[in-house]
């Protein structure tokens, strides 16, 4: 009867409600205002750069440019059509390695664990470049090994493989983050109703794993349309819109055009994120209850286990064929010319004050990344699935903004959005803080939000009864039950900013350098054993980082070893 | 609370890291006039990382003005000073042809300077439109063709365009793509303006058969041929001299018909941190100084341009190169038109072909 | 250990979510009052969907009421967040947290009131023990079993001395015997520290063992409200009696009112006497199967359709023509009625109850 005024009232209850509890009201403005100020409005700040001319009078004649004359749609085309096929290799990789390891008593899982997250800490071009030192016109493979002459390495194929070894790590870990925290008592129970292990597997564990399936589909889809790095390298005369946009920048100076189709790279991007939200929406898949049981029924039968082992190792032997090309480039002084082992390149890092300076100035910056990126990712993640607020859509589209987008974009909507009073940020430190966050906020998001949404709202209802307000709640006892998520949260984070390019190279500062930056030079001036040294040293700070990190949180989070 | 106070502290950092910045950038008074002076100097560069730390480290000797650099190319250059446009970061920048330098003055980020060192210069390369740009050295495109390919096709290195359309080249040559890369986009206007434009197109298509690879970056094609995945590249000989130096085996030559060139060119930057105008000024003057003149040439070959320099000894004497009469402004006016040419005509029947 | 609770009341409560896809709303709490006297247990009992869930979770704070007060003490708490309400509750899969052990689980409550260390181990020692589960004080969740952990979660419940009591099903998850022991532990251990307490199940049988007063739920609103005699032996209507144990329903006709609460009517062609209740004259008779006795001189004659053993009891369906009727013996266990065999039936006096009709709503 009188339902427009109950409404009113619950409403203005909830308010009271959200009011009285002053610290989470303050959290969302906060993390509300921040997420618009770094992900909304440089974007909406580039658009109005691209819709209007020099002088700053509104001018569509850029845009009607980009439609009419350039290969906008082909390449969008294209980069779809490769965000696409290397999202579902890499989602099936993924998958296979995460059941592999979290479900069957297959041998080396910790040794396969760490070769999987490897890729994860490939900084761009180098994978491309063994890949044609591999496999190009005299590559070790194609030509030394298989006597093939005048192999083509450029184009869509090299890209697949290329991105897929690259970005399968994304999959995987968000993927074994959800199979960790999944109740394995329902795949027992199907055990025990006689189900085999393909139909548990098909009716229980897979149908589990959709949101996170999902949710690495679209991570690595996104991540693909937005890769500039490898598609520079290999794609020959397979045209993609990010490489497109950078030429439009680059090469024919005109930022209004490559800022346009820069951008466009969201449509697709955002569609894919809306689909996937619109699934799970429709979905729960709580399995963490609070009532534990048992243990994981590990599959034992040999022909599983060992086809999971054969494809591990396979995998292991890509990976390590492409990073052992790295490390042997690295190791000799020139490439193809002088190929006795040497440590020059190394001393030249050592050596040159803006190697060390870069090397630091970088672990620096991204130790302070870091722990933000973590922390706010798990923050957002305990929102968008606990909480209900006005803004939560606006949160979640985003916090995927500026992940989506090529880099290049991101980096000149930061400049134009923050090179002015009275947010003045470039040439600061903060700003390069700043884009490597928010860059990579979203997996830290999306993996917080999968293993969140497995955990029964109860678990958290009980500390919140027992006297618990959010922020204790948050790190007492939903941050720990998403140790998995966090822990990849962390390490993309912390690896994301070691190896970021496009993004900060618009706001490096005299002040600030980045070691991808110097890679960049020494891959133009053609020093690969250069370039291949700094990887080999972001690659070994980053494997003790993945060490350390596994440590603490194991310190931090279990007082015993569940095995 | 508590977790207000976690984002107090997360702000907080922040806002101490902005403030780092901000001091840096609040004694950037803009309006110029009796700025008390620094003795410290951020510029940008699109030279080699090794190259132009070189220069600055001399330059900070000779001088005590400090140095920060960030390095980028020469696209990204341009494209950040546009982007800072309202605040610029830096003073100077080092690098970028004479090309894009106009472009980037005509967008209103390059403020002129004439330097009193320019008396100095080859007449030939004085002007320099008012002081807009300051040239400090030429690189010229050359082929760099690796020997051992070389001898397994059973040929001599080209010394023509002309030679470049051999057939035993069919998939041979490699230059990067004129819209991605600088010096491709030299070669790619030394074409046109050497066979006159429409006959250059002519020549663009034929010479297509040869191209293995359009590479996107303008150092790649030079890799390619040291690393054998082709035999010809098409690049400047500065960067094919830091490569044969690093013991690849290659040869340099240079077209009969004429060749391209670019004038590397060092800038004053509009608006840059007005407490630098002198410090970005004085470094422009040394960059004709006699020993960075030497440096230029001894060190990272390139044919300095300032009078009575000698030149690298292993680099061809400058005279017995045929230099087209480059037209830089009608190059620079006229890109993006021949750009578009190019894609419809050479290259779109590539593509549809191998899209096929 | 005595720790008399405060009384809580429930004032007008509605709760309303809105229909997806329409601008209507559906009231899942539709005007409840309720109030609980201070140390005592009730039990909202009704079928699933009834609303009694979400009544609970308001009072807990995780849902805000559209209408009415939730007052604790005197204290109106309707717009305080869950963690200032000092409310303990049992989860109906126990929400133990997984990464904590026994003892850590107990403590949480009281770490976060910040009570000094010593007192904490005082308290959770006591708790232990109480619960009789010291020996399991370093095991994680997943290492012990249902019941006990069933007990970590009443210690952690009860552990910082919460005024209110809340129980979501918590005894849904165990097997039928575990299930009985624990809800006699629940019972002696909550008359053991007095804490005022609400109580969800839709397990009557749950709900008359452990409560000191019963309400019967369906549709968002309460149905009937009273002892669990008051209620099993006059129910209001026949969805209650029904729900409240097992009950037989015989249609009536030709009620003639001889007083207040007496009538009589013709049933299964005898006319008996009837108890009923103020104001109503139509409805359905209702009797109890173990109201139902075997009895040669018995008027009614039936059919044995079929008969279950049980020990200490038999209970049987039987047919009057094609009226079913479940019957329970506890008497003389030790013959059993053949299938199939016609048996004299009595029904005992004053047993029989007009109970309104309640199909259509």
């Amino acid at each position: 009867m009188h339902s427009h005024i109950d409404i009113r009232l619950q409403r203005k209850r909830e308010f009271l409600l959200l009011w009285g509890q002053p610290g989470l009201f303050a959290s969302i403005i906060a993390i509300l205002s921040i997420l618009i100020v770094f992900c909304f409005y440089p974007i909406i700040r580039l658009l109005i750069t691209c819709m209007t001319d020099q002088a700053g009078r509104f001018d569509l004649s850029s845009i009607l440019y980009v439609i009419q004359k350039t290969n906008i749609g082909s390449a969008l085309a294209n980069s779809i059509k490769l965000g696409v096929v290397v999202a579902i290799l890499s989602t099936v990789i993924g998958f296979l390695f995460a059941f592999a390891i979290n479900r069957t008593t297959m041998r080396g899982k910790r040794f396969f664990h760490v070769v999987a997250m490897l890729p994860i800490l490939s900084p761009p071009f180098v994978i491309s470049l063994a890949m044609i030192l591999l496999f190009g016109r005299s590559g070790i493979v194609t030509k030394q090994l298989l006597g093939i002459k005048n192999h083509n390495v450029y184009g869509f194929t090299s890209l697949v493989i290329v991105q897929t070894l690259a970005m399968f790590p994304l999959a995987y870990l968000n993927i074994k983050g959800v199979m960790e925290s999944m109740d394995s008592s329902v795949e027992n129970a199907a055990r025990s109703l006689g189900a085999g292990r393909l139909k548990v597997f098909l009716s229980i564990t897979l149908p589990l794993s959709i949101p996170a399936v999902l949710s690495a589909f679209l991570i690595v889809f996104a991540k693909s349309l937005s890769d500039f790095g490898n598609p520079q390298v290999l794609a020959g005369d397979y045209a993609v819109l990010s490489v497109s946009a950078y030429t439009q920048i680059t090469g024919l100076y005109n930022i209004r055009t490559g800022s346009f189709m820069a951008v466009s790279i969201l449509v697709p991007g955002m569609l894919a994120f809306f689909i996937q939200k619109y699934w799970i929406a429709k979905k729960s898949f709580v399995t963490i209850t609070g009532k534990p049981v048992g243990q994981v029924d590990y599959i034992e039968e040999k022909p599983i286990v060992y086809s999971l082992f054969a494809l591990c190792i396979l995998l292991t032997f890509v990976i390590a064929m492409f990073y052992g090309t790295v490390i042997w480039v690295s190791l000799v002084k020139t490439w193809g010319v002088d190929m006795k082992p040497s440590l020059a390149n190394y001393q030249f890092v050592f050596r040159s004050g803006s190697g060390k300076k870069s090397l630091f100035d970088t672990l620096l910056l991204s130790l302070i990344a870091t722990p933000i990126t973590a922390i706010l990712g798990m923050a957002i993640a305990f929102l968008l699935v606990r909480k209900r607020f006005f803004g939560r859509k606006i949160m979640e589209m985003a916090s995927m903004i500026p992940f989506a987008i090529p880099g290049i974009a991101l980096g000149i909507g930061y400049v134009v959005s923050f090179n002015q009073r009275p947010l003045l940020l470039t040439g600061s430190a903060a700003i390069i803080v700043i884009t490597l966050v928010f860059r990579t906020l979203s997996v830290g998001v999306e993996a917080g939000s999968n293993s969140l949404r497995q955990v029964d709202t109860s678990i958290e209802e009980a500390s919140t009864i027992l006297g618990a307000n959010n922020f204790i709640t948050f790190t007492h006892i939903s941050l720990p039950i998403m140790k998995s998520a966090l822990f990849s949260g962390l390490l993309n984070a912390f690896v994301r900013s070691m190896t970021s390019v496009s993004a900060v190279i618009f706001l490096v500062s005299v002040k600030w350098n980045l070691l991808t930056v110097s890679i960049m030079s020494a891959i133009e001036s053609n020093k690969l054993g250069l370039a291949s040294a700094y990887c080999v040293l972001l690659m070994g700070i980053v494997l003790v980082a993945i060490v350390l990190l596994d440590f603490f949180m194991n310190k931090a989070f279990t007082r015993r070893r569940r095995h | 609370m508590k977790k207000v106070g976690l984002l107090a502290v997360m702000l907080l950092s922040a806002a101490v890291l902005c403030a780092q910045g901000k001091t840096e950038t609040a004694s950037h008074a803009r309006q110029g006039g009796g700025v008390a002076q620094k003795k410290h100097l951020s510029i940008y560069t699109c030279n080699v990382e090794e190259e132009a730390i070189q220069y600055f480290e001399e330059f900070t000797k000779d001088t005590g003005i400090a140095v920060d650099y960030v390095r980028l190319s020469a696209g990204e250059c341009i494209t950040r000073m546009e982007a800072e446009k309202a605040n610029p970061q830096v003073s100077c920048m080092l690098g970028g042809s004479v090309d894009t330098i106009v472009s980037a003055y005509q967008k209103g980020l390059i403020e002129k300077y004439n330097s009193p060192m320019m008396d100095k210069v080859v007449d030939q390369y004085k002007d320099n439109m008012d002081g807009i740009y300051t040239p400090y050295s030429l690189v010229v495109t050359c082929f760099a063709s690796n020997n051992k390919l070389l001898r397994q096709l059973g040929i001599e290195a080209p010394s023509s365009w002309e030679d470049l359309l051999q057939p035993k080249l069919v998939g041979n040559v490699c230059m990067a793509h004129p819209a991605t890369s600088g010096a491709a986009y030299t070669a790619f206007s030394s074409i046109l303006q050497c066979f006159g434009e429409d006959k250059g197109f002519d020549y663009l298509k034929l010479l297509d058969k040869s191209i293995v690879q359009y590479t996107k970056a303008g150092a790649a094609p030079i890799r390619m041929a040291g690393l054998e995945e082709t035999t010809v590249a098409v690049c400047y000989d500065l960067d094919a001299h830091t490569v044969i130096n690093d013991g690849y085996d290659l040869s340099i030559t240079y077209p009969d018909e004429g060749t391209g060139y670019e004038i590397s060119c060092v800038e004053l930057v509009k608006n840059g941190p007005a407490d630098e105008v002198e410090a970005a000024k004085t470094f422009i003057d040394w960059m004709l100084s006699e020993k960075a003149q030497r440096m230029c040439t001894d060190r990272f070959y390139r044919y300095p341009i300032v009078k009575g320099i000698e030149v690298n000894k292993s680099m061809v004497p400058f005279n017995s190169i045929k230099l087209l009469d480059y037209d830089f402004i009608w190059s620079g006016e006229n890109k993006v038109r021949l750009l578009e040419r190019f894609e419809n005509e050479v290259r779109s029947s590539a593509n549809v072909l191998k899209n096929k | 250990m005595t720790n008399i609770g405060v009384g809580l009341e429930i004032r007008h409560v509605k709760k309303a979510f809105p229909v997806y896809g329409s601008k209507e709303l559906f009231y899942a709490v539709n005007g409840i009052d309720l109030s609980v006297q201070a140390g005592h247990l009730v039990t909202l009992l009704g079928p699933s969907g009834c609303g009694k869930t979400t009544m609970l979770r308001m009072v807990a704070g995780f849902e805000i009421p559209t209408e009415g007060l939730i007052v604790l003490g005197g204290r109106d708490v309707t717009s305080i967040p869950p963690n200032k309400r000092n409310i303990g509750m049992m989860f109906q899969s126990y929400a133990l947290f997984p990464h904590l052990d026994v003892w850590e689980n107990i403590a949480y409550g009281l770490k976060i009131q910040h009570i000094p260390e010593t007192e904490v181990k005082k308290r959770v020692g006591e708790m232990l023990d109480l619960m009789r589960i010291s020996e399991y004080a370093n095991r994680m969740p997943n290492q012990i079993s249902g019941g006990q952990q069933q007990r970590v979660a009443l210690a952690r419940a009860i552990v910082t001395k919460p005024q209110v009591l809340l129980f979501d099903e918590p005894l849904s998850n165990l097997d039928a015997k575990l299930r009985e022991y624990m809800r006699d532990e629940l019972r002696r251990i909550q008359t053991e520290i007095g804490t005022t307490s609400l109580y969800v199940t839709h397990d009557q049988s749950e709900a008359m063992a452990i409560s000191d007063q019963v309400v019967i739920m369906r549709n968002g609103q309460i149905e009937q409200h009273g002892t669990n005699q008051d209620i099993y032996s006059n129910p209001c209507n026949r969805f209650v009696a029904n729900f409240m144990g097992k009950a037989n329903f015989i249609s009536i006709s030709s009620v003639e009112k001889e007083t207040e609460n007496r009538a009589v009517a013709d049933i299964l062609g005898q006319r008996l006497a009837i108890t009923c209740t103020a104001g109503f004259t139509s409805g359905v008779c209702l009797i109890r199967p173990e109201d139902i006795h075997f009895d040669e001189h018995g008027p009614f004659k039936a059919r044995v359709v079929h008969a279950s053993y049980f020990g200490n009891m038999i209970e049987y369906e039987l047919a009057i023509g094609n009226i079913h009727l479940s019957m329970t013996e506890f008497g003389n266990t030790s013959v059993i009625a053949p299938t199939g065999s016609i048996v004299s039936l009595r029904f005992a006096t004053d047993k029989l109850r007009l109970v309104p009709d309640d199909k259509e709503r």
